[in-house]
């Protein structure tokens, strides 16, 4: 009947990851082409085919998991194993940013005039939009939470508006903080102080979006019933990333916004 | 700094430097030579330009900044440009 | 191509949430896990489901007599199975030999094997 006897799953020959690779290349030299010649047509295919791939790639593997079911335990297991090793990796990224947030900071240069913030930036008041933010993210770490215990406890209803919640607050995060990068007084070339700012906390909002995003495919198969209570790794996935995106936005918050200011 | 005495040859006690500073041990002594000029400037605001001790400072970036900087920042301060505080 | 993709999901979802507020009624589930699942994941959720923890008999196995009227059953849904023998407690490297069907094969520390079939998964 079957011709293997082992819980793995060997995946069948897919054309997605050579496109991918592929794909990041046209990015790569889009980004390039953009930054020395002003022109960004390369950059907007590879987003494009970027785009297409991944929907096309992880609509696979859902194929895979939810309708072939081919996602034993095991598999699962090496899937988590992943995610966390994933978002490790993005944790060191971001440390990057604040080591050098603090590099200039901590003993700022004589050309800023040994102050920090440099004179003549005008800092965000933390306890104004900064502040909403915090609470909107910490919020939504609750909601996600409910939501997956009500995925595990079985609770359909609950689950879709515990994940509607939380995207809604997502895409609320990302509009209040484009609304203040529209109305900043500096930009990133203004001294460390701007490109500190913006780097990290540029690189953050990007995630933000990537998080919403992920929780809302979640949502869209959910409604689908594509979950189990007991199989719903896409999900624990989805959330394990907005939690790390909720933990990365506090320490921007305490460090730039609030210690830096 | 050297005494006009006649044609005496410079001797080794005439010649004077910066002193060292525990604030500023390392090689790099950029800190020193900006904390230097913050300093006096700080001071002839707070004691007025005729208060002498203020020139212990002076003659300590002059020693050690380079002149180009010592212009430059000469320079920022009368457009109102300079990013210290004095 | 973007838009249209756009329309879809707008309408399947529109859809969805038509479809569940008929459903606000009673308690809605998403039913029964093993129902749910199915293909390869389903029957090791059975397997699990009647008692067996190793249905893809994956785990270490430990020694019987090994002898040459009693060897050590491997299960295998195949005609061949790799087999590690762990000589001793503690040896450092574990001999591997392929087993195969109708032939049984002695490790070099002196214990027999045998294949047995056993029906995938």
């Amino acid at each position: 009947m079957s011709n293997k006897n082992h819980p793995y799953h060997l995946v069948d020959a897919s054309p997605w990851p050579i496109l991918a690779s592929l794909s990041a290349l046209i990015l790569m030299s889009g980004i390039i082409k953009w930054f020395h010649f002003y022109n960004h047509s390369l950059l907007m295919i590879g987003f494009t085919s970027m785009l297409l791939i991944m929907f096309q790639w992880w609509r696979d593997i859902s194929r895979e998991a939810t309708l072939q079911g081919l996602h034993t335990y095991t598999v699962t297991m090496g899937m988590r194993w992943g995610m966390i090793l994933f978002i490790t990796s993005e944790v060191f990224f971001f440390i990057s940013f604040f080591w050098s947030f603090f590099h200039n900071s901590l003993a700022p240069a004589i050309e800023l005039g040994m102050n920090w913030p440099p004179k003549g930036i005008m800092t965000f008041n933390p306890i104004q939009i900064p502040l909403l933010n915090t609470l909107i993210l910490l919020t939504s770490g609750i909601t996600v939470t409910w939501a997956h215990h009500s995925l595990m406890e079985n609770n359909y209803k609950q689950s879709t508006q515990g994940l509607m919640m939380t995207v809604i607050l997502g895409l609320y995060f990302s509009l209040l903080q484009g609304y203040e990068y529209f109305e900043s007084s500096f930009s990133i070339s203004d001294a460390a102080y701007g490109s500190s700012f913006f780097v990290a906390t540029g690189f953050h909002g990007i995630h933000v979006i990537i998080g919403t995003t992920f929780l809302a495919v979640c949502m869209a198969r959910h409604m689908k019933n594509h979950f189990s209570q007991i199989h719903h790794f896409g999900f624990e996935a989805a959330a394990w990333y907005w939690h790390f995106v909720d933990v990365v936005w506090l320490f921007l918050y305490i460090s730039i916004y609030w210690w830096g200011s | 700094m050297a005494p006009a005495q006649d044609k005496m040859p410079l001797t080794l006690e005439d010649l004077k430097t910066a002193p060292f500073d525990p604030r500023f041990p390392n090689q790099n002594q950029t800190r020193y030579c900006y904390q230097s000029y913050l300093d006096f400037h700080r001071c002839q605001r707070i004691r007025g330009e005729e208060y002498e001790p203020c020139n212990y400072f002076k003659r300590v970036f002059t020693s050690i900044c380079p002149n180009e900087w010592v212009e430059k920042w000469d320079t920022q301060r009368e457009e109102g440009t300079f990013p210290g505080n004095i | 191509m973007a838009s249209l993709c756009g329309r879809v999901a707008v309408s399947s979802v529109r859809k969805n949430v038509l479809c569940t507020s008929y459903r606000f009624a009673s308690k809605v589930t998403m039913g029964d896990p093993i129902e749910h699942a199915t293909g390869l994941e389903k029957r090791e959720l059975l397997a699990k489901a009647a008692g067996n923890e190793n249905p893809f008999d994956l785990k270490v196995i430990k020694r019987g007599p090994g002898t040459k009227a009693q060897p050590n059953e491997i299960p295998s849904a195949f005609d061949a199975r790799l087999v590690g023998c762990v000589c001793e407690e503690d040896s450092t490297s574990v001999n591997w030999m392929w087993l195969h069907k109708g032939q049984a094969r002695r490790c070099e520390c002196g214990h027999w094997f045998n294949l047995v079939h056993k029906a995938p998964v």
